[in-house]
């Protein structure tokens, strides 16, 4: 049991480096969620353009294209002046001035379609392309009513009417309110953060118990090894829940909505068989590593490879099958896969038996990660 | 003095081609002050790592109490205190929580405990330090509270390798006080060092290690009588002739002159009134001197006779 005091004594001395790594990675973690939420809501939206439109022909078929193409883009208000108009351009006021001449109902009740209107646009730019690709796809809508042989007047009726039927897009996978999107990401972002936290918080602290000098001592000493390593363990975990802790229930505070449900409960369950996970692996290391910089070290730099190489800053789904199996063998990736799917099971409730096989996984890393701290703290005892 | 406490018999310590510890055999008693004296390297501290179970070793026996010595040998280990050489505390606890961290390795009762960790804390001077953390405390102080640390349970056996590296003589004194106090309260100690001064003034018995081997073993009167040397005499003077120190080595009991233009150094291999008969030569020959030393044996002859080199390369 004083082994587990001396912990905590110990802790005590860290508490402000432990509370620094905390609130830094704390923030980056909110950040990083509130990042995506704001990209990355799961809705899908048109590109719109700003367009000035200056009609001299003032026809009612002038008027039914720029109702069409207000429909699709942001219409600026605009002079019919040439300065003005070359100005607006060059401030990037507007990315495209449309000037429908005088005529241009005309032109097309003779059914002539080619040449009908002006315009002053950004050199081969994107929203150029664009409206000139609309433009160009109006009128040949329109001329394929009046060579069908529509009147003019219905053609033009039609047309409007065909092209404002749109598709509708959806987000493959993503059917997801935004409250529970900002959950899924904290927790997504959360393996990251706790790799970082645990293995440079945790890390120095075991370090200390395990440095050469002190684990002589202790060695020979009548306190069993069986002893020390369980104490070690209970009071290294201890802390580590503390920590978790603390991630969870601000996770609580600010996504309540979506926090207490399903949701909440599998991002709850697969962050805690991380975190067990995390504590084994920075046990491991603290029983082979003596310098406590080194921990901040392999901590930044598993932190960060885990979470790009297992799909938390980067979606699995657009990863090379390649690294996908380099990923398989490391722990972050189950918890990420498990993550994806929490998604589709509370709405469908597929995908459980894969999830539980994620959280199954997950379990048998810990377990055989304190099982080789165990194994390295033995044979280091007879060979320091 | 009857009972043996450790008893190590054909020990063997290899790394890789390195032979450490070289059938090594010691019987160490109850109530003695066992003195491991060596130069650095000589494997004194892997003697100690084996005997602790701390290193594996390759061939030999090691028994404590009567019996043989194991890692998980608990029941062993708690009646052993262990100095490290280097200072093995937490930075972070204050003495006072240091010392009863490693009390409490061997002393589960908190009553118990803290009568022993304030007897220890008394024991080594660090009343007025109690609360202070080891960064604060002077190399002196820093080595009383590592020795503190491991006799704090009041062990049998107190195992102290090299305690007083890198510690003012003062500092020094003091330890050295403190082993010999621990020795009457009842504690079988064995200490190693490479400083002979310490060795001989506390040791009951002194085994003499190099490159992993016991050379020899012994009282320090028991190991003086294992040299040639009973007396070192050295004797200021300038000019003396080739004649002069072929002549002084004629002189009986005399074995080894030497002679640097300044001072000569001459050996003698017992024998009484040897000062007077060298005098006696140097006034007959009208050969003047100065200063004139006479020294007895040290601990440094013995090993520089069975060696080869000094204690101290």
């Amino acid at each position: 049991m004083q082994v587990f005091n001396t912990f905590f004594k110990v802790v005590k001395h860290y508490v402000a480096s432990v509370s620094i790594y905390f609130i830094v990675f704390l923030i980056l973690c909110l950040l990083l969620a509130g990042s995506r939420t704001k990209e990355d809501a799961g809705t899908f939206s048109d590109t719109k353009a700003d367009l000035a439109i200056i009609d001299r022909d003032h026809s009612s078929f002038s008027k039914e294209l720029s109702s069409y193409l207000s429909s699709l883009q942001n219409i600026k208000e605009m002079e019919d002046d040439t300065e003005t108009m070359q100005n607006a351009l060059f401030l990037r006021k507007v990315d495209y001035i449309l000037i429908i001449p005088a005529g241009y109902e005309d032109q097309i009740e003779q059914g002539n379609f080619d040449n009908l209107l002006q315009n002053v646009k950004v050199p081969d730019s994107f929203s150029g392309t664009y409206i000139d690709s609309q433009i160009d796809q109006y009128h040949k809508t329109l001329k394929t009513y009046v060579k069908a042989g529509a009147s003019t007047e219905d053609a033009v009726k039609n047309t409007t009417k065909v092209l404002s039927i749109s598709t509708n897009v959806n987000l493959a996978g993503d059917q997801t309110p935004s409250s529970s999107l900002n959950l899924l990401y904290y927790f997504q972002y959360l393996v990251y953060v706790l790799i970082c936290v645990i293995l440079c918080s945790l890390g120095p602290i075991l370090v200390r118990f395990n440095s050469k000098d002190l684990t002589a001592r202790m060695n020979a000493s009548s306190l069993s090894l069986r002893k020390k390593n369980f104490f070690l363990i209970l009071s290294s975990s201890l802390f580590s829940f503390f920590c978790w802790l603390i991630f969870i229930v601000l996770a609580a505070i600010i996504y309540r909505d979506a926090f207490f449900g399903k949701l909440g409960l599998l991002c709850t369950i697969n962050s805690f068989l991380f975190l067990v996970m995390t504590v084994a692996f920075t046990f491991l290391i603290s029983a082979l590593v003596t310098n406590a910089d080194i921990f901040n070290m392999i901590g930044n730099t598993v932190g960060l490879g885990m979470s790009f190489l297992c799909g938390v800053f980067v979606p699995t789904s657009i990863m090379s099958a390649n690294v996908l199996k380099v990923a398989r063998v490391l722990p972050a990736y189950w918890y990420i896969d498990a993550h994806n799917r929490f998604n589709t099971y509370t709405s469908s409730s597929e995908g459980l038996t894969t999830i539980l096989t994620d959280f199954g996984v997950q379990a048998l890393f810990a377990v055989s990660l304190f099982i080789i701290g165990l194994v390295v703290t033995k044979v280091k005892r007879t060979n320091s | 003095m009857s009972n043996s406490v450790v008893r190590i018999e054909n020990l063997v310590k290899r790394y890789k081609d390195l032979i450490a510890v070289d059938h090594l055999n010691l019987d160490i008693k109850e109530g003695e002050i066992f003195g491991l004296l060596g130069p650095n390297g000589s494997g004194k501290t892997t003697t100690i790592n084996c005997l602790l179970s701390l290193l594996t070793y390759d061939k030999g026996t090691i028994e404590l109490f009567g019996e043989k010595m194991a890692p998980n040998r608990y029941d062993l280990k708690k009646n052993i205190g262990v100095v490290l050489q280097n200072v093995a505390v937490f930075e972070e606890l204050t003495v006072y929580d240091n010392i009863d961290y490693f009390c409490s390795l061997y002393v589960t009762d908190k009553k118990k405990r803290k009568e022993l960790v304030n007897e220890a804390i008394a024991f080594v001077g660090l009343q007025e330090f109690t609360k202070f953390v080891p960064k604060k405390l002077s190399g002196g102080l820093l080595r009383r509270l590592n020795i503190a640390c491991g006799i704090a349970h009041k062990p049998k056996l107190i195992i102290m390798d090299e305690p007083t590296v890198a510690v003012d003589p003062q500092s020094r004194n003091n330890i050295l006080e403190g082993i010999v106090k621990l020795n009457k309260e009842g504690a079988t100690i064995i200490y190693t060092s490479h400083y002979m001064e310490e060795v001989e003034q506390i040791c009951t018995r002194i085994a003499i290690m190099d490159r992993g081997k016991n050379l020899a073993l012994g009282t320090t009167e028991e190991l003086k009588l294992m040299i040639k040397t009973g007396e070192t005499i050295m004797i200021e003077a300038v000019n003396l002739g080739t004649e002069t120190i072929e002549d002084l080595r004629q002189i009986k009991h005399v074995f080894h002159v030497s002679y640097d233009g300044k001072q000569v150094k001459i050996k003698c291999s017992g024998g009484k009134h040897n000062v007077i008969r060298i005098l006696s030569y140097l006034q007959e020959q009208d050969i003047s001197f100065g200063r004139v030393f006479s020294e007895l044996p040290t601990l440094n002859d013995v090993f520089l006779e069975i060696t080869g080199k000094e204690l101290r390369d």
